[in-house]
């Protein structure tokens, strides 16, 4: 039988996504990819894979899973919410560390409160067809991913066969995880003012950039809806459609900006305002439904600057994974790891 | 076409707008298209693809690689030889083969419940409405909005109409919708604020299908009337693979 995992409950929205689909936007084929993309690097690398393969993209409430292969090895991040095992063993497991399962074994990503999205990575990745070179899933488009949809109850989800799991547990150091949290003193988003700021007044700028806006519960991979004060076009809110990326935040006739996110259209025809900058669109896809926060705008020079900054300190973070430190753990935590893995001493010492 | 009309527009950190005019009208359509070409030739690091629409060109890049000045002057030399070629020829794309592609349309009124309204609000009959769609030619100025899914105009300003007021929730695949002048084959069912005047059972968009996407901006199209019988006949061949493709397209 081949390797796989059992979706016993799907969760609030569970879709497969790598880094994204490039080179296919010029053909009207969307991006998608993962929202927090540095997240699902840092759980790749938790697991030995490539950065950027295909893991599980959970938002706000998780599945529930039951292990259908030998051994496999997982890691959660994005989100300090440990991994609750269900049966046989029960127990917790704490993210941004790997952890190996075995066949039978069920775990649930219960209710994340302190993320919008987390990411569960599997050893070895996921089988399943590369769409237009990429794994993730557009659910738009109904293309990519498992079927082009969300996981469902019932999925069972393909494995990549004869993986060997002897890979040492890794784990990201204590003082890294905590850097990651999202906490309320850090309430900005970055953004480079147009393509089309010139279709708003210099009153709707002051107040865009001036009062702070809240994540809609609307929120969802095409973009984050937003309420707060609305902002009046100087001219009408039709443009002649042109290219959206990632971060865009286009004003409809409502006023109300949108932030265009993974799984946008590839063009519109509402003026975009302003342009989040590539450093926070992690933070924005971490986002609760709502949160508020408030725009702050940067040149293009200072954003590249940051870019480099924010692109070292992920690659710090990324070396700073080392060996799971087992004397580091508490008792319970430490047997429990034994028990997962057969061939360990077992916690009851009958082996 | 002067090099001072054309425009940077910052979009983030990752992207750049160039932006030739404000206008929907073939031969900036062209200029955009040939850009498009351009860029894609020049295989420039750090820039990742780039996306055409109407009046302007998306160019995706890696900051990483490119800062936006650096993109800038890659990009420069282009643009001035692209300038200085319109000046020659009196199209942009002359460089570039276009396909002329003929698609079944079925008018009927199942296909065809906005048809009715369209005439009344252009005075028109509704015959003539067909009329003027079967007998331009239509340019594929994008692809947007879903895989595969042409933007085309070409049609007289008379038949230019506003869109709903109330955009619908879902429509057909294979719907031929117009507002604005413009028409469009949805290539998936998606929501609308078009009118849906007609329906192909060809497919723009059919990922188990090599070409997976049928159009590229910059091609031509025309309209041919089937009958009900024909559409039902073309979808089973379409549905069971057996349909042609190169029959659609027109020398």
């Amino acid at each position: 039988m081949t390797p796989c995992l059992e979706i016993i409950d799907a969760g609030l929205m569970t879709t497969i996504q790598d880094k994204g689909r490039y080179g296919y936007q010029a053909a009207g084929i969307p991006v998608s990819g993962a929202l927090d993309f540095e997240h699902l690097q840092i759980a790749n690398q938790l697991v030995g894979n490539d950065l950027d393969q295909a893991g599980f993209e959970i938002r706000l409430q998780g599945p529930v899973i039951t292990v259908q292969a030998d051994q496999v090895t997982i890691a959660l991040t994005g989100t300090q919410t440990p991994i609750e095992l269900i049966s046989p063993i029960k127990g917790q497991v704490a993210a941004y560390r790997s952890v190996k399962l075995e066949r039978g074994q069920s775990f649930r990503i219960g209710t994340i409160t302190d993320s919008a999205v987390c990411y569960l990575a599997i050893k070895g990745g996921i089988d399943i067809p590369l769409v237009f070179d990429s794994h993730s899933t557009c659910m738009a488009a109904g293309l990519g991913g498992y079927q082009g949809r969300r996981l469902l109850k019932g999925d069972t989800i393909s494995l990549m066969d004869g993986m060997p799991q002897n890979n040492p547990l890794l784990a990201l150091p204590q003082n890294h995880i905590d850097a990651l949290s999202l906490n309320s003193s850090d309430r900005k988003i970055r953004v480079i003012l147009g393509p089309q700021s010139d279709y708003f007044s210099a009153d709707a700028i002051d107040i865009f950039l001036q009062n702070s806006y809240r994540i809609s519960q609307e929120t969802n991979r095409m973009g984050a809806r937003l309420e707060g004060q609305t902002l009046d076009h100087l001219n009408g809110f039709n443009i002649a459609s042109d290219g959206i990326v990632k971060g865009a935040i286009q004003v409809p006739g409502n006023g109300l900006p949108i932030i265009l996110l993974a799984d946008c259209q590839t063009t519109g025809g509402y003026p975009k305002i302003a342009t989040v900058i590539s450093t926070d669109l992690c933070k924005i896809g971490r986002m609760m439904p709502g949160t508020d926060f408030q725009f702050d705008s940067v040149s293009i020079t200072e954003a590249e600057a940051i870019a480099r900054k924010a692109h070292q300190k992920h690659q710090d973070r990324l070396k700073a994974i080392t060996k799971l430190d087992l004397n580091a753990m508490t008792l319970d935590q430490r047997l429990l790891t034994y028990n997962l893995i057969s061939g360990y001493i077992n916690a009851d010492g009958q082996d | 076409m002067h090099i001072e009309n054309i425009e940077y527009l910052p979009s983030g950190d990752t992207a750049l707008t160039v932006q030739f005019g404000t206008e929907i009208n073939a031969e900036l359509n062209n200029m955009v298209l040939a850009l498009h070409r351009h860029v894609m030739a020049a295989a420039i690091d750090g820039i990742i693809e780039t996306v055409p629409t109407y009046r302007s060109l998306l160019v995706h890049y890696d900051p990483h690689i490119l800062s936006q000045k650096e993109l800038i002057a890659a990009l420069n030399p282009l643009m001035e030889k692209l300038v200085s070629q319109s000046d020659r020829t009196s199209e942009g794309s002359a460089d570039h083969q276009t396909n002329h592609w003929q698609f079944p349309i079925c008018f009927d009124d199942e296909f065809a419940p906005d048809l009715t309204y369209v005439a009344e609000t252009l005075g028109l009959t509704a015959e003539r409405v067909i009329n003027n769609f079967l007998n331009v030619t239509h340019h594929v100025y994008m692809l947007g909005f879903a895989p595969g899914q042409p933007y085309m105009g070409g049609l007289p300003k008379a038949l230019s109409i506003p869109r709903r007021e109330n955009p619908i929730p879902k429509i057909h695949e294979g719907s031929l919708v117009t507002a604005t002048g413009m028409t469009i084959i949805y290539s998936v069912a998606n929501p609308t604020g078009w009118h849906i005047i007609g329906r192909t059972p060809v497919r723009l968009f059919d990922i188990n299908r090599d070409p997976a996407i049928l159009l590229t901006p910059g091609d031509h199209v025309t309209l041919t009337s089937v009958s009900r019988q024909d559409y039902d006949q073309i979808l089973d061949q379409v549905q069971n693979g057996s349909f042609d493709m190169k029959r659609l397209k027109s020398s």
